[in-house]
């Protein structure tokens, strides 16, 4: 890991304006992901912590506040040329590993498609790219002609794992990208996207509701709640150290081994 | 269901009897129907025994017999011939509008959902202009300036069934484009045009419903405009214009040429409709 | 743990439980020969991952299972076969003595009736109580889970509240009848972690003051060691081990439980995680012999022809694994 910041997020703000006046997602939030580095972004719902990712990712535009890459502007990509720029620079896994895939493209058809806008890397053949990518994310080679409905959930997900890494990307973001797998499939995926990053340097903005989970993949984190960043630190410190009361009711709340809910202090109203 | 999704890899056969449902019997009728109308429209004059325009005054006004299946009309045209002959015009003028107006409607509707915000507020909004003026009037107005016949209904008809096709076509293209997998395209780098292929393709089976269904509306409107005398004029054989032409046969005792026509039109419309609404209901709500 | 059990003949008694759906012609299995007991106050869990049946067990209790699925085996409530009653037993069966909380409050919720109407209508018409008696019972059981003025509650829409406490509200219309069984299909799953932890302390809190039975469906053995005395871990159909909660989730006897609980990431240290290669199987497509053999680290030859029937390891626990009692101390759990 190096010290060259990869992602600088600057006081982004994105309010919605519904008819009864206007929700704020995300309010004044700030960040910095340096090359290789993994940084974890855990919330319950409406933590704004998926609307912070699309909007880093480029799908979403801010109301207020700046993305950078490498120091430069980054705005919402909406032309060609724009969006093939953004791709080299930042891809995304979703949480839902059927939804992501279109139904009607095989996997090797999906991959040629964005193979012939980026090219392949020392001008390798686009299928021989596009084979490596699949055994890259344990997938088989004969895969390229299968279909998704052909797939498991957890193939699914290591399929657009490959998809993503077409581009060569310099940071992946992680929208809940294991949060419909199994557990015991789950675990294969984040030893995948660890065993990735110690090959090819590549950062991680990893989006979570689950904290164990975070631990297992990330180097820092950020706990948001209602928008807002609550704490920050390094992975260690905020989960075995939680300084702010919510991050402490947080932690406390994850079943694990001799876990136990809480006791009810009285019948407080949630 | 626990949230926690099925990981176990789905073995779906790739097309057949799951995807048309469990009243796969009467879709597959409807189809048969349909295809059954189509081939008539075809080789209508193949089938046909007699010319649409030997009149045999001699023989008018007689009812079914060997030698006029269904009868004559007023001017002893063989009925029958003249329905097999109109056949044509009326699926012709049908699918031509019907065609026209599904383009139309899909590059709206995707231009739409792409562009979002303004673009589709402002699409949004002439549309519904367009659909609260009736396409019976659009035509009318259209067929009085240009004149009556074939062209000028048809291209009015179109013109005017498109913006309904596309009100249709734009949520579904709508919902289409904030799919998961489009979004994860849009991230990729891919061009938009080929973004909107996937799009298209997303949204076919609507487009194939709309197109079924709106064949047997256009079926209806066109032969409503020859009823009137707007569209297709005589002595041209065309179903619309037969049930007006028969009119007065009918008070007389001779039903014929005007039942005839209405029940081919009454068929062909409920075929194609019904089957449009299969179609609609089957391939696009089971995604 | 929660409840405390009554020393008698349980309450629930599955023996041999098998279903499967004939749709297509094929009969395709979806349990295979599942035993559950359950004794008055008691709690026990079934834990798995997809595909191992869990849901089904309790669909397959309530007779609600899909069209065109069958099922055998015997399933007695307080020693009546539950599979024998007759649709007006089964009736008053579903509406009184059995108790019913799904994962999704907002689909079993009629969300044009007031909370109020939603908690006693079901009471009143099966004639259990009375409506005055049913409106006191609900307001008493809003407050026990946590609301400070059930009389607004009661008048509010379930539109007007979170996920967390429509889930409470569940809770308090699967107690209204009182029930002798309450049976939970992952009730907090959709539900934020920390509003999980609240409504599950007040669940176990209310379970064990009204002492009923409880079946507790998840996926997450944590949280079923955390609020159930026994468990039986399912998969593939099958139920693959069963014993005391605690034992279970730290001293496993079953390879596939001791992997599942390898592949949880842990929130206090990072660990390598081994996950399990493969999918998790369904009934579907196990074959004779053990269902988790291809998977298995410590598969042998003997292990694909050997029947899956849990054997009893010791006098609380019993396992479906032919090398247990070897295994044992191997399987326990590492980051316990």
């Amino acid at each position: 890991m190096n010290d060259e910041t990869l992602l600088s997020v600057r006081r982004i703000t994105k309010a919605f304006v519904v008819p009864a006046g206007s929700i704020v997602a995300v309010d004044d939030v700030s960040f910095d992901v340096r090359a290789g580095e993994s940084l974890g972004v855990v919330g319950e719902s409406g933590s704004g912590k998926s609307t912070t990712a699309r909007i880093v990712a480029g799908l979403e535009g801010a109301t207020s506040g700046e993305v950078n890459f490498w120091g430069a502007r980054s705005r919402p990509a909406r032309s060609t040329v724009a969006r093939r720029a953004q791709a080299r620079r930042v891809q995304m896994v979703f949480q839902d590993p059927f939804g992501s895939l279109d139904p009607r493209q095989t996997l090797g058809a999906c991959l040629a498609e964005i193979i012939a806008v980026h090219g392949t890397p020392a001008g390798q053949a686009p299928k021989d790219y596009a084979h490596a990518l699949l055994e890259r994310v344990g997938l088989a080679a004969r895969h390229a002609s299968s279909y998704p409905r052909e797939l498991s959930g957890g193939q699914r997900q290591r399929f657009a794992i490959a998809r993503a890494m077409v581009p060569q990307p310099h940071l992946l973001i992680l929208d809940e990208a294991v949060s419909a797998l199994d557990v015991s499939v789950q675990a294969q995926i984040l030893t995948l996207l660890n065993e990735l990053r110690e090959q090819t340097q590549l950062a991680y903005l990893f989006v979570s509701h689950d904290l164990a989970v975070v631990r297992q993949v990330c180097d820092r984190v950020l706990v948001m709640r209602s928008g807002i960043v609550v704490e920050e630190g390094g992975v260690d410190r905020v989960l075995d150290e939680p300084q702010h009361e919510y991050t402490q009711r947080l932690v406390a709340s994850v079943p694990g081994p001799g876990w136990r809910p809480p006791q009810r202090k009285s019948r407080a109203q949630a | 269901m626990s949230s926690v999704g099925t990981t176990q890899a789905l073995r779906v056969p790739r097309f057949g009897r799951r995807r048309l449902g469990r009243r796969s019997f009467y879709t597959v009728f409807l189809l048969a129907l349909c295809a059954v109308l189509l081939l008539v429209a075809l080789l209508g004059p193949f089938l046909a025994p007699y010319a649409p325009d030997a009149a045999d005054i001699l023989a008018a006004n007689q009812g079914p017999s060997t030698a006029h299946l269904i009868g004559t009309d007023s001017l002893g045209r063989d009925v029958l011939s003249r329905l097999l002959w109109g056949a044509q015009l009326s699926y012709a003028a049908a699918a031509l509008i019907v065609v026209i107006s599904i383009i139309l409607g899909t590059s709206i509707a995707l231009t739409s959902a792409w562009f979002g915000g303004a673009v589709d507020a402002a699409s949004a909004g002439v549309l519904n202009v367009f659909i609260a003026i009736p396409g019976m009037l659009v035509a009318i107005i259209a067929v009085t300036i240009l004149g009556p016949g074939f062209w000028a209904p048809v291209v009015a008809m179109a013109l005017a069934s498109a913006p309904y096709a596309a009100r249709v076509l734009r949520s579904t293209a709508i919902q289409e484009r904030h799919k998961a997998y489009i979004e994860a395209l849009a991230l990729s780098g891919v061009s938009t045009a080929r973004i909107n292929g996937h799009i298209l393709r997303g949204i076919s089976p609507i487009v194939l419903a709309q197109t079924t269904f709106g064949f047997g509306v256009a079926l209806l409107e066109f032969g409503a405009l020859s009823f009137v005398g707007l569209g297709v004029q005589p002595p041209t054989a065309e179903w619309g214009a037969m049930v007006i032409a028969g009119r007065t046969e009918m008070l007389a005792g001779n039903p014929q040429q005007t039942t005839a026509a209405g029940v081919m039109i009454v068929i062909s419309v409920v075929a194609f409709s019904l089957l449009g609404e299969r179609l609609q209901r089957t391939l696009g709500g089971r995604r | 743990m929660i409840g405390q059990p009554e020393a008698s003949s349980p309450l629930l008694s599955i023996r041999d439980l098998e279903v499967w759906s004939s749709t297509s012609g094929q009969r395709v299995p979806v349990l295979r020969g599942v035993d559950v007991d359950v004794r008055a106050g008691e709690a026990v869990g079934l834990v798995g991952e997809s595909g191992s049946g869990k849901s089904m067990t309790l669909r397959a209790i309530m007779r609600q299972l899909p069209a065109a699925f069958e099922a055998s085996g015997s399933m007695t409530f307080r020693g009546e076969e539950i599979s024998q009653m007759r649709s007006g037993r089964l009736a008053r069966f579903r509406s009184d003595e059995l108790g019913m909380i799904y994962q999704d409050p907002r689909a079993h919720i009629n969300p044009l009736w007031t909370v109020g109407d939603f908690l006693t209508e079901a009471v009143v018409v099966s004639g259990r109580l009375r409506k005055r008696e049913a409106l006191a019972r609900a307001k008493e059981l809003l407050e026990e889970v946590g609301f400070r003025d059930p009389a607004g509650q009661m008048r509010q829409y379930p539109g007007q509240l979170s996920g967390g406490l429509l889930q409470r509200v569940m809770i308090v219309a699967a107690l209204m009848p009182e029930p002798a069984l309450v049976l939970a299909d992952e009730p907090t799953t959709a539900l934020d972690v920390t509003v999980q932890a609240e409504v599950m302390s007040i669940f176990a809190d209310v379970i064990r003051t009204h002492g009923v039975g409880l079946v507790f469906v998840t996926h997450d053995l944590d949280l079923a060691a955390a609020t159930t005395d026994r468990m039986s871990v399912m998969y593939a159909g099958r139920i693959v081990e069963t014993g005391p909660s605690d034992v279970v989730s730290t001293h496993p006897t079953h390879p596939y439980t001791s992997a599942l609980l390898a592949s949880r990431p842990s929130l206090h240290r990072r660990r390598a995680l081994s996950g399990i290669p493969g999918q998790p199987a369904s009934a579907a497509s196990a074959g004779p012999g053990c269902s988790f053999a291809e998977r298995c680290g410590f598969v042998q030859d003997a292990c694909w022809s050997h029947g899956s029937a849990l054997e009893v390891v010791d006098a609380v626990s019993a396992s479906a694994c032919l090398r247990t009692p070897e295994l044992r101390t191997r399987l326990k759990r590492s980051d316990a």
